[in-house]
């Protein structure tokens, strides 16, 4: 059974990471005398991000020759796409670093909450990141849609706190006017006179209300309504959607697209990146979406930000996503109690800058997400294999453009596992279902991957992780002698982060784990189980190096690891 | 090294190992006889293959407007290889052009989506065709998937129901089946000298239940299986990547394990400069490596009695223009040329419809229009070879289905005129 600490630094994190120095298991029970104060000290720590010492990652970033996180939008749409060709402009630069970045700050940010939620709202909001347009803006779109606004890059002033931490509603229209998303859910073409659905359907059967909120081919006459409060009043608002919503919300949403030269009028004849509201584009005649309906001719963009608003602001939406966090975070069949509160918060906060951060709290300090039936109940996706593996075997190198271990990771393994950053090219996201990451292919590349990172150059300085350094200089009173028992138990303490009342010697996992290290390559007696081996460095008979690395494999490979 | 016994004999802790399960290579999780398993093997030629000068128009007005639209491009008909007398395939092509007198490969006029759903752009249109749904190139799943997940013949629990050489396209998206394999020996999570050890241990790490512990025990198996087989490529085939690819298919599918679907990419079909003149040159050379490549493969089959059991259907991009560009090449177009190979179709055909290349025919003014829907061929293959018949999910929308005649149809339904 994990100790609840594991159980929230792997829920609410990639991983605990123990070094011989550090351990973020020993900062957290230290946060208080219950779980509950712990829990408590630390999802306020985390929300409070800024106030994180991150300082040593951010020099491994500015170490590691990134070039277009600092680029504002429009200068990063003029490099790498207007501009394409000159060295480091290359067309999907923005997308290759994205998707190291992200390893990287799973990896190696200390503000491990944050790093989770970016993932979580990148799949809500998936953005495949080869979409043509989506590739030369990417890092822009992580910035200035997904994460906290960072300094530098404001958010514009209709919408200062659409980010993860801050409010759903400005987050949505924020996606909604970026390139990335305006281009690959084709809504840069949706026009009055060629109207184009995509993005219209989308963005209520994927990022607002969810399919569980669709009446197919429904009468939209026979839906039921509930009076809702908006901020000009109250309306009679439909509780689910049907088709001719879709096709209302395709005619709403015209004319909402971007400034990349194609088709518009003269005078805003540009091809910055940027977000533009074309009214000669806009359907400005009279429309009706979810009960709610404009009667009069109106070519502003009015019926656009009113219609985020319903969809924002409904509670379907509450509903849908407290459900996709309660399954991601909780389980894979989350109680309807736990998803009714984190729904209610969203609900009732909608309109609060901090809204998210409340809709975390509910669901984090909630009895649900501290069940310990809960614990070690979703099958980790290959995103968090990887980077857990590495958190918690030490690894210290930069993953980067142009380095070929990060390319072996990413373009290898993890596409081979089915899970290549942003790699997913429908709109629905990365499933978040554990069934969906236990296919043969998944499974042999996950554990293929730790084949590669514990045998790549094992014996230079340049190595993957560091593991024989570890065994080497781990503290005594973890790793007093070398024997298969006490090598086993370290790596059980270090890789798993907890052991049972009593300790690991003695159990069925650690016999079994222990005598696999026992055995010997070249002999068939096993080596006795207390007796110290003479250099677990040796790379010659009795191969007792290789044992070791092999042994790590298989710890790592334990359902006690692969279950977070 | 160690051997499995010596192993097994080091520690009674073992020995219970053997009663639950992993007998290394020596287990064959296979359901149904190899005589009964069928198997589609899919060649996407990533890129946008020219279909004028592959299914090559000798005769007539055709090849007067091939003559004339492509005056620096065109193959000689002394260099072609008569196909039915109004066509023929480049000479390079000679094994393809045996399996076709033989009545083993036939070919399809100009195939693609219909009109206003294609898409010049390689991406969309690849998405378009894996995904198997013209129009829709962000769909959630492919139609290979579609096909395992409602193919009521196929047992998932055998060892390898799917695979692709190289990273599954996403004709296999949500087939939880599919195996990547390029390289059978680069599958063990431990290969060296602990690597049954490891395999042993893993078995025992995994002896509860639940989703991960059941699915892990199935994989390990799996490795276990294909590590233990000899998978070694014959010497007749080239030494080469299509070849070595359909190779390895090849022996997986002697190796009897359940094997339905099969992927193979191969790229270098974006000829828009220098595609070569005169019956030489870059195209018909990568041609005949195709041509040698399928070739070696069939005859590796048919020594083994397997033939029958296999089809082989290709499918690109999208073809290309008609006309030549100012680089001696061709853009991205429309119509394509469709290859089928297999022991039990009706081949030595040209099936189809050519729609003709004077201008007056062109769809867009450039390109080869479409006459055949790729649904219609693929749905024959699904529906009558592989037994599948939830067309209607496998290409969901696609009402037009309709054999087009690769297989002898046995339904008495279908005999009735009931279709």
């Amino acid at each position: 059974m994990k100790t609840f600490a594991v159980h929230c630094l792997s829920r609410m994190g990639f991983s605990h990471k123990i070094t011989n120095n550090s351990s973020d298991i020993a900062d957290f029970e230290a946060l208080g005398a219950t779980n509950n104060a712990r829990i408590s000290a630390y999802l306020a720590q985390q929300l409070n991000w800024q106030s994180i010492d991150d300082n040593a990652f951010e020099t491994m970033v500015a170490n590691a020759n990134y070039v277009t996180l600092d680029k504002p939008l429009v200068q990063m749409w003029q490099d790498h796409h207007v501009n394409t060709g000159a060295a480091g402009f290359n067309r999907d630069a923005p997308a290759e670093e994205m998707e190291r970045l992200v390893l990287a700050r799973a990896v190696y940010s200390k503000r491990q909450l944050l790093e989770v939620m970016a993932d979580f709202w990148h799949n809500h909001f998936n953005i495949y990141s080869r979409s043509y347009y989506a590739q030369s803006v990417f890092t822009s779109w992580d910035r200035d849609v997904i994460r906290p606004p960072v300094a530098g890059h404001p958010r514009e002033a209709a919408n200062p706190d659409g980010h993860l931490f801050g409010n759903f509603r400005q987050m949505l229209e924020l996606s909604s006017k970026h390139i990335a998303m305006n281009y690959y859910l084709d809504n840069y073409i949706n026009d009055k006179g060629s109207p184009n659905e995509n993005y219209a359907r989308e963005i209520i059967e994927l990022h607002t209300l969810g399919a569980e909120n669709y009446v197919s081919l429904g009468d939209p006459a026979s839906i039921n309504k509930t009076s809702l409060s908006f901020p000009w009043g109250n309306e009679l608002i439909a509780d689910q959607y049907v088709d001719s919503d879709v096709y209302a919300a395709m005619r709403i949403l015209t004319g909402w697209r971007v400034k990349d030269r194609l088709g518009q009028a003269s005078a805003d004849n540009l091809d910055t990146g940027e977000f533009f509201f074309y009214a000669g584009g806009h359907d400005a005649f009279a429309k009706t979406i979810l009960g709610y309906s404009w009667n009069d001719f109106d070519p502003s963009p009015n019926d656009i930000l009113r219609f985020f608003d319903i969809l924002a602001y409904h509670p379907g939406t509450a509903k849908h996503i407290a459900g996709k966090l309660c399954r991601r975070f909780i389980g894979d069949n989350p109680p309807q109690t736990i998803i009714d509160a984190v729904a209610d918060t969203f609900y009732q906060n909608r309109y609060a800058s901090n809204q998210l951060e409340l809709v975390y709290q509910t669901l984090f300090l909630s009895a649900e997400f501290k069940d310990p039936n809960n614990y070690g109940g979703k099958v980790k996706r290959p995103l968090e294999v990887v980077a857990s593996a590495l958190r918690v075997c030490g690894s210290d190198f930069m993953p980067r453009q142009g380095h070929s271990d990060t390319n072996t990771i990413i373009g290898y393994f993890m596409r081979r596992a089915g899970q290549r950053p942003f790699l997913w090219p429908s709109p629905d996201g990365f499933s978040d279902e554990s069934e969906h990451w236990v296919g043969g292919t998944v499974l042999t590349y996950n554990m293929r991957f730790f084949d590669w990172m514990l045998d790549q150059r094992y014996n230079t300085a340049d190595r993957i992780v560091p593991v024989l350094d570890i065994t080497l200089n781990a503290p005594s009173v973890e790793l007093p002698n070398h024997s298969p028992n006490n090598l086993t138990t370290f790596w059980m303490n270090r890789i798993l982060g907890y052991e049972p009342p009593g300790g690991w010697p003695g159990t069925t996992l650690h016999t079994t784990l222990r005598q696999f290290m026992q055995q010997n390559a070249s002999d068939p007696q096993l080596w006795p189980a207390d007796t110290p081996f003479p250099d677990i460095s040796t790379t010659s008979s009795p191969y007792i190096y290789e044992r070791l690395r092999a042994l790590v494999k298989l710890i790592l490979t334990t359902p006690e690891f692969m279950y977070r | 090294m160690i051997t499995r016994r010596k192993f097994l004999q080091g520690t009674t802790a073992f020995f219970t190992l053997a009663g639950s399960g992993i007998t290394i290579g020596l287990t064959n999780k296979k359901n149904t006889s190899l005589a009964n398993q069928k198997t589609l093997v899919h060649l996407f030629f990533r890129g946008g293959m020219d279909a004028l000068n592959f299914l090559i128009p000798r005769t007539g007005i055709n090849r007067s407007e091939y003559e004339t639209k492509r005056p620096n491009i065109q193959v000689p008909v002394n260099l072609t290889l008569n196909l039915n007398g109004d066509f023929g395939l480049p000479s390079t092509c000679s094994a393809l052009h045996q399996l076709y007198q033989q009545g083993n490969m036939a070919m399809i006029h100009s195939v693609g989506m219909p009109e206003g759903l294609s898409s010049r752009s390689h991406f969309e249109s690849q998405a378009m065709f894996d995904y198997g749904t013209p129009g829709d190139s962000l769909h959630a799943d492919g139609w290979l998937a579609r096909h395992i997940n409602t193919s009521t013949t196929i047992d998932v629990s055998d060892t390898i129901v799917s695979m692709s050489s190289g990273n599954p396209p996403v004709s296999h998206q949500g087939d939880s089946t599919v195996l990547s394999i390029d390289d059978p020996n680069s599958l063990h999570p431990n290969p060296g000298r602990y690597q049954e050890e490891h395999l042993a241990t893993l078995n025992q790490l995994y002896s509860g239940t639940g989703l991960l512990e059941d699915a892990m025990i199935a994989t390990i198996e799996n490795i276990s299986i294909i590590t233990g087989l000899d998978l070694t490529i014959p010497s007749s085939y080239p030494d080469e990547a299509l070849a070595q690819d359909l190779a390895l298919i090849a022996q997986i599918i002697k190796a009897d394990l359940g094997l339905e679907v099969a992927s193979v990419d191969f790229g270098g079909w974006d000829t828009h400069e220098n595609s070569g003149n005169s019956g030489t040159g870059y195209y018909v050379d990568r041609l005949g490596t195709v041509s040698a490549a399928i070739g070696a493969f069939f005859d590796d089959l048919t020594a083994t009695g397997l033939a029958d059991n296999v089809v082989l259907t290709t499918q690109t991009d999208f073809g290309r223009r008609v006309r030549q560009n100012g680089n001696r090449g061709t853009d991205h177009g429309t119509g394509q040329a469709m290859m089928v190979v297999g022991g039990s179709i009706n081949g030595g055909q040209v099936l189809g419809t050519f729609p003709g290349i004077e201008d007056a025919d062109l769809y867009l003014n450039t390109d080869l229009r479409m006459t055949t829907d790729f649904r219609q061929p693929l749905s024959d293959v699904v529906k009558n070879f592989l037994g599948n018949p939830n067309i209607d999910v496998v290409f969901p929308g696609y009402t037009g289905e309709t054999s087009i005649g690769l297989f002898p149809i046995n339904d008495t339904l279908f005999g009735n005129g009931f279709e």
